[in-house]
């Protein structure tokens, strides 16, 4: 009964080790980091759209790094392209949220936008709160913590069963019941950040300018007229046409060709 | 427009004094009829004219009648003026002209049209013209083609797709067979899109002859310009129009008192050249270098600065000189980067042919050693297409405190403070550390592996609670603890034991022996060392079925040592007792545990 257990485990995660494994099969590293290192000495040589090419190049490849989203907003923005700049800009803070670096680099890359910038929406303030609370850690972080408490469970009931100590025994109890309830509120946090992820996404312009709708068609009303490098909240797609909210809460239509999601 | 050769008018004042031989015959009388243009622009008029001629040697009209039915000219035309013209008159073929009709028109709007026959009676008889086929063009039609081998007007641009900025030179220029008389108008196009600069052009038009294809033609430089295109795309530029004055051959010869030669004519003609297209390329967008400001063309930097030695209020001159072809003119200021603390104020330019110099006035306002940067200037070659940067010198300024700046004597002079001056403002530099290069995978949440884990603690749970479980049942049955472990912490004795022997400590062997073998016992039937004593084990080992030499064995095994133990010197050889006690350990246990099991 026992070995059954263990050897089911065992075969399982040797299985999931092994796709683990699979996934990466990194190419020469030596290679990408000699071309990471060329990007930068044209960057160096003032040629940014070179520069800018190769980060590209890199992110095609489908290597997600916030170094290379954040040195691809720093060729653009000294190309002068403000719209990619931005996209770029904000593609690293998420990958990075509190790095100071790409921080101050944003809020120069929109002080260079031209539109002024709009009066945000308040939020509620339970809605703030809870924001707040999970946005302290990224999506996965909050798995990782979700799972570290669920074993911290086990641990506890394991120093519980095993103890003959009744301090121990103790120890264990209330350490179950510390996981237990920090594991609902990492699973809360988890689960509560995914929906907000899908929920809040946005966009970035990149047409020098853009007219905004107040239909999905070229017929309707034209309702605001933004640059290049402002930034709109998602709301709504269809196929050709993005319902997007500006900070202000007002809602319309742009074509789909016109931004680009971060 | 009739051409009257005097000789032949005498010439005719001399055949009417000839006696008439006969009356008019109708056969020798046709009605001649002419056309100024048979295809005229909308807005041109036409003349037309009907000569009723007489062909023969001598004609004698004393009274004649003459009445003309004209033909229909509407739709095509409206009949704008109309005369008579009754003058004899000889032509050079020796036709008589008895009498003409003149008509101008006016079109009416374009198209084909036919002119009917014109009846025209004259001495009791009728005579009829050809009717004529007139081809009104618009108004914008370009000149006759036939005309267009004569006389026409090129246009010419030395490059056809420059790039945005790329000087090129458009020339309009005048090809001619006939003689040049006059130029009554003429019209440049207008062109937008460009930026352009007439070329010097001569103040009096000067004729030229030229050679093409054999031919000797007359040529005018009308108009030549350097232009600069102002944006990209495709442009066409208009014709060039002009009138010109030219003395056109009709066609015929002439015999004169000169010899043989063509009939020419005084004729005002309507010339427009080709339009030409221009295809515009944009400058290259990529790798633009940041000081790039417009510069087309190739460039070469110089910069000198008048000393590197001055005081705190003493101005430098650098004069930075471009030169070069390209479009100088239409480039921007060029932006100076100064060392802080000092001040520029708007160079003073100077043009030349070929070089535009800037000369900046720098006023030093620090003391210290101060770093020029070179000054660098960037331009798009358009024969290599790539974007070209040129840098000056470096200087290195050095500057002493002026007397002129410290206004406060005294002893604190020294220490006035300024603040601190910020001096720009820029973006961080790139992350240089080198990436993971790692590829965006699953996210955790809502992948297997994040229920996997999830799982896992209650998977393992159960099993871990059953282990947990017997262990402590294990831990709480202390007897049965020791039994278990009974034979395992004899022989670890025994081993030390042996060591022992080896090092040939007897006494210390004999003690490990004697301990590893009460100590078995005492484990294997759970009593203290206290209970320990020969009967109390001779008793429970027979209970459990040894057989009596063995334990005889057992108990003198443990009489040697103990002997041993106090009475150094006896016992037996080291090496034997030492495997009499582990055989008999061997065989202790399996008979107990046999009988336990």
């Amino acid at each position: 009964m026992l070995k059954a257990f263990v050897w089911v485990f065992f075969v399982l995660g040797g299985i999931a080790s092994e796709r683990c494994a699979a996934a990466d099969a990194v190419p020469d590293r030596d290679q990408l980091s000699a071309r990471f290192e060329e990007a930068r000495s044209l960057y160096d040589g003032g040629q940014y759209d070179s520069a800018a090419a190769i980060y590209e190049g890199f992110i095609e490849q489908g290597y997600r790094d916030f170094a290379l989203h954040y040195n691809l907003g720093n060729a653009h923005f000294k190309a002068g392209n403000l719209g990619p700049c931005i996209l770029h800009y904000e593609r690293a803070r998420l990958l990075a949220p509190k790095d100071r670096d790409v921080l101050h680099n944003l809020e120069m890359a929109y002080l260079r936008q031209a539109d002024k910038r709009m009066e945000p929406l308040p939020r509620h303030f339970f809605n703030r709160t809870w924001t707040g609370w999970i946005s302290l850690f990224s999506q996965t972080t909050w798995a990782w913590l979700t799972l570290g408490m669920a074993w911290t469970v086990l641990a506890g009931f394991l120093l519980i069963w095993w103890s003959a100590q009744l301090l121990w025994r103790r120890v264990g109890l209330t350490v179950v019941f510390a996981a237990v309830f920090g594991l609902l509120l990492a699973l809360s946090g988890a689960v509560g950040r995914r929906s907000f992820d899908a929920r809040e996404r946005y966009a970035i312009i990149m047409a020098p300018s853009t007219v905004l709708k107040s239909a999905p068609s070229e017929e309707s009303t034209d309702l605001y007229i933004l640059r290049e490098g402002f930034k709109l909240k998602i709301a709504n797609q269809t196929a050709d046409w993005v319902e997007v909210m500006l900070p202000d809460g007002n809602v319309a239509w742009v074509q789909a060709n016109s931004i680009e999601a971060i | 427009m009739e051409y009257r050769n005097t000789i032949w008018r005498y010439m005719w004042v001399l055949l009417m004094c000839l006696p008439a031989t006969a009356s008019a015959q109708s056969d020798k009388y046709f009605v001649d009829v002419a056309i100024s243009n048979a295809s005229p622009l909308l807005t041109e008029e036409v003349t037309i004219t009907y000569k009723l001629r007489y062909k023969g040697n001598s004609i004698s009209l004393m009274n004649p009648r003459f009445d003309i039915q004209p033909p229909e000219f509407s739709p095509g035309f409206v009949v704008q003026r109309q005369g008579r013209n009754g003058g004899m008159d000889l032509d050079f073929s020796g036709n008589i002209t008895v009498f003409e009709y003149i008509y101008i028109l006016k079109p009416q709007k374009a198209g084909t049209f036919t002119i009917g026959a014109a009846q025209i009676k004259f001495d009791g008889a009728s005579y009829a013209s050809k009717s004529l086929t007139v081809k009104v063009l618009p108004a914008d039609a370009p000149p006759d083609i036939a005309q267009a081998d004569n006389i026409f007007i090129d246009a010419s641009l030395t490059k056809t797709s420059p790039f945005k900025g790329e000087e090129f030179v458009l020339t309009y220029k005048l090809y001619s067979r006939y003689e040049l008389l006059g130029i009554e108008e003429q019209t440049a196009p207008t062109i937008d899109g460009f930026s352009s600069n007439l070329l010097s052009r001569d103040q009096q038009p000067r004729i030229r002859v030229e050679k093409i294809n054999g031919q000797d033609y007359y040529t005018l430089d009308l108009y030549r310009t350097e232009l600069y295109p102002l944006r990209s795309g495709e442009f066409r530029i208009d014709p060039f129009q002009m009138t010109v004055v030219a003395s056109v051959p009709t066609g015929r010869k002439i015999r004169d008192f000169w010899g043989n030669r063509m009939e020419v004519r005084r004729e005002s003609l309507k010339l427009k050249s080709p339009s030409v297209r221009v295809n515009v390329r944009d400058l290259p967008g990529s790798n633009i270098p940041s000081d790039f400001n417009g510069a087309v063309g190739q460039f070469d930097l110089k910069t000198s600065l008048s000393a590197t030695e001055t005081t705190t209020g003493e101005p430098l001159t650098l004069r930075i000189t471009l030169s070069g072809q390209g479009n100088l003119k239409l480039i921007g200021d060029p932006k100076l980067e100064l060392p802080p603390g000092f001040e520029a104020y708007d160079p003073k330019i100077s043009n030349a042919a070929g070089s535009k110099t800037y000369e900046y006035l720098l006023i030093p306002g620090k003391p210290g050693e101060f770093t020029l940067k070179p000054f660098s200037f960037s331009f798009f070659d358009p024969k290599a297409e790539r974007y070209v940067s040129k840098s000056g010198e470096s200087y290195v300024i050095q500057v002493a405190q002026g007397d002129g700046t410290t206004a406060s004597s005294g002893a604190l002079a020294g220490l006035s403070k300024e603040e601190v001056e910020k001096l720009g403002q820029d973006i961080r530099y790139l992350e240089t550390s080198t990436p993971a290069f790692a590829k965006a995978g699953v996210p955790l949440l809502g992948s297997v592996y994040f229920y996997a884990g999830l799982a896992g603690p209650l998977l393992l749970g159960f099993p871990l609670f059953l282990l947990a479980r017997k262990h402590r049942v294990n831990r709480a049955d202390i007897k049965g603890q020791r039994n278990r472990k009974a034979r395992k912490a004899a022989e670890k004795r025994l081993r030390h034991a042996r060591q022992l022997a080896s090092k040939g400590d007897r006494r210390a062997f004999y003690d490990e022996l004697v301990r590893a073998i009460w100590g078995y016992l005492g484990d294997k039937f759970g009593m203290a060392k206290s209970e320990l004593n020969r009967d109390q084990i001779q008793l429970r080992l027979m209970e459990h079925g040894l057989d009596t030499s063995t334990i005889d064995r057992l108990i003198a095994l443990l009489d040697r040592a103990e002997m041993a133990l106090y009475a150094p010197g006896a016992g037996g050889s080291l090496e034997s007792d030492c495997e009499d006690a582990i055989r008999l350990l061997a065989g202790m246990d399996a008979g107990i545990t046999k009988e336990m099991l």
